[in-house]
């Protein structure tokens, strides 16, 4: 500091900080007085502690407050819209109905001897397939049976898990199969599914 | 009701089952590789019939959608602008104004200029039996033409076990000896799917002391990939069950149908 300032043209009796008690012993009798490098303290306010009290209460009130409304939130369940019924749906019901068709005896009777017709044909493919998980047990049972009178050691290593097979996935057929080289045309992808926090 | 007796015979059947432990017998895997269908069947009559009327009764059941209101405003609008009863300019305003009808029209007219990859292929018609294109709603399982003794047999892929090897590791040398190396399939699990014994003929068995073989059969499911030429077969086909049935000797295929699930009673 004392370096910076002593670029500072300036009465030796500051920068060597003189003991003198006059300050005008220069040969010019130019006063100067001694810098102060501080500033004077302020007086410290004394609040009174009821006002301290009260600020506090509110700042935990108002913390609780918030904690009481997340709660509030947490409680209520993500509606399903697919359950829930449009409010302007149950408005608009007696213009959505349609008029009640009459069918005539043969209609109905065509229409109960499909279903006979289908239950039959499920009860034969239940049974089918009944028949296929059997057949599939008992010719794998008879290999692991056949397998181990070969050898123990084979059998055990047939029976082990084999962990690649988990997370399986599966792609189903479809209606018509994929066309090859097809190019989709481009599109926008809107993501439109709602967030729930 | 035949059907679950059966079950029952058979589950009593597996268990009481014993070959012979005296002699020798080579062991061997079989390759049961698969085609998964890539379409859906097409729907049976009953089928058809029955979804008809299903779709039928749900739509007597349903209220009608804001389309079909939309359609009906529309409808009764152009009547009133025939009867020369509107003069509203904002509702006469057609640009802007496109019928429910008119978007009926659109959509049906984009779906028609859609083409659709059809059902059956050209290998259905040329009945390429080595193409995996052919039958695409069907299992098809790959069989070669392989000389056991002196003659050629339509079988599964096979091979025999070395010591050391887990079956499934047998099974897995026999697909890349069979099919080479562009192969990608997954298989069923360690344990085998099924079994089948058979006898050498009279001469082999008096040279080798070996009896027969038993072969233990491995499913696995193409991922992608195709057979390419290998010295250990003469021939490969890939065939449905039915076919299978004409080509496999007969208590061979007995075994075989057991493990694949796909035939249907129908047939």
């Amino acid at each position: 500091m004392l370096k910076l300032l002593s670029s500072v043209a300036m009465h030796p009796s500051v920068l060597v900080g003189s003991r003198g008690i006059s300050t005008c012993g220069g040969p010019l009798l130019f006063r100067s007085s001694l810098p102060m490098f501080a500033e004077p303290l302020k007086k410290k306010k004394r609040l009174d502690p009821q006002i301290l009290k009260a600020r506090e209460d509110r700042k935990r009130k108002k913390i609780e407050k918030s904690i009481r409304k997340l709660e509030k939130v947490s409680k209520t369940l993500k509606p399903i819209d697919e359950v829930q019924l449009m409010a302007s749906l149950s408005n608009e019901l007696d213009i959505r109905q349609r008029p009640i068709e009459v069918h005539s005896n043969d209609k109905l009777e065509e229409r109960i001897v499909a279903a006979k017709a289908w239950s039959m044909f499920k009860h034969d493919e239940h049974f089918f397939n009944l028949q296929v998980i059997s057949d599939l047990e008992y010719s794998q049972q008879r290999a692991l049976n056949e397998l181990r009178e070969v050898s123990e050691d084979l059998y055990l290593a047939a029976i082990d898990f084999d962990e690649s097979l988990f997370t399986y996935q599966l792609t189903g057929p479809v209606e018509t199969p994929p066309i090859e080289n097809y190019q989709s045309p481009d599109g926008e992808y809107i993501d439109i599914s709602k967030k729930w926090d | 009701m035949r059907t679950i007796r059966n079950i029952i015979i058979f589950k009593n059947f597996y268990s009481r089952l014993h070959s012979t432990k005296q002699v020798k017998w080579d062991i061997m895997a079989g390759l049961c590789l698969q085609r998964k269908p890539i379409i859906t069947k097409s729907l049976t009559d009953t089928e058809v019939k029955f979804q008809n009327i299903l779709q039928e009764i749900e739509f007597e059941k349903s209220l009608k959608s804001n389309h079909e209101l939309r359609h009906e405003k529309d409808v009764k609008r152009m009547e009133k602008l025939k009867n020369g009863k509107v003069f509203d300019f904002d509702e006469m305003d057609q640009a802007s104004n496109q019928s429910a009808q008119d978007y009926v029209d659109k959509n049906r007219e984009e779906l028609l200029n859609f083409k659709f990859a059809s059902r059956s292929t050209e290998a259905d018609t040329m009945n390429d039996t080595k193409s995996l294109n052919r039958k695409l709603d069907d299992n098809l399982v790959l069989i070669v033409k392989q000389k056991l003794g002196h003659e050629d047999f339509w079988v599964l892929p096979q091979g025999l076990w070395n010591d050391g090897e887990t079956l499934r590791e047998t099974s897995e040398r026999i697909l890349r000896e069979s099919c080479g190396n562009n192969i990608n399939v997954s298989f069923y699990g360690n344990a085998p799917c099924g079994f089948y014994k058979y006898k050498y003929p009279k001469q082999i068995r008096e040279q080798s002391n070996v009896e027969g073989a038993k072969i233990f059969f491995f499913k696995a499911k193409l991922l992608d990939g195709n057979v390419e030429e290998s010295g250990i077969w003469t021939d490969y086909e890939w065939l449905t069950v039915q076919e299978l049935n004409k080509k496999l000797i007969l208590p061979y295929m007995k075994n075989v149908k057991l493990f694949l699930s796909n035939y249907n009673v129908n047939t």
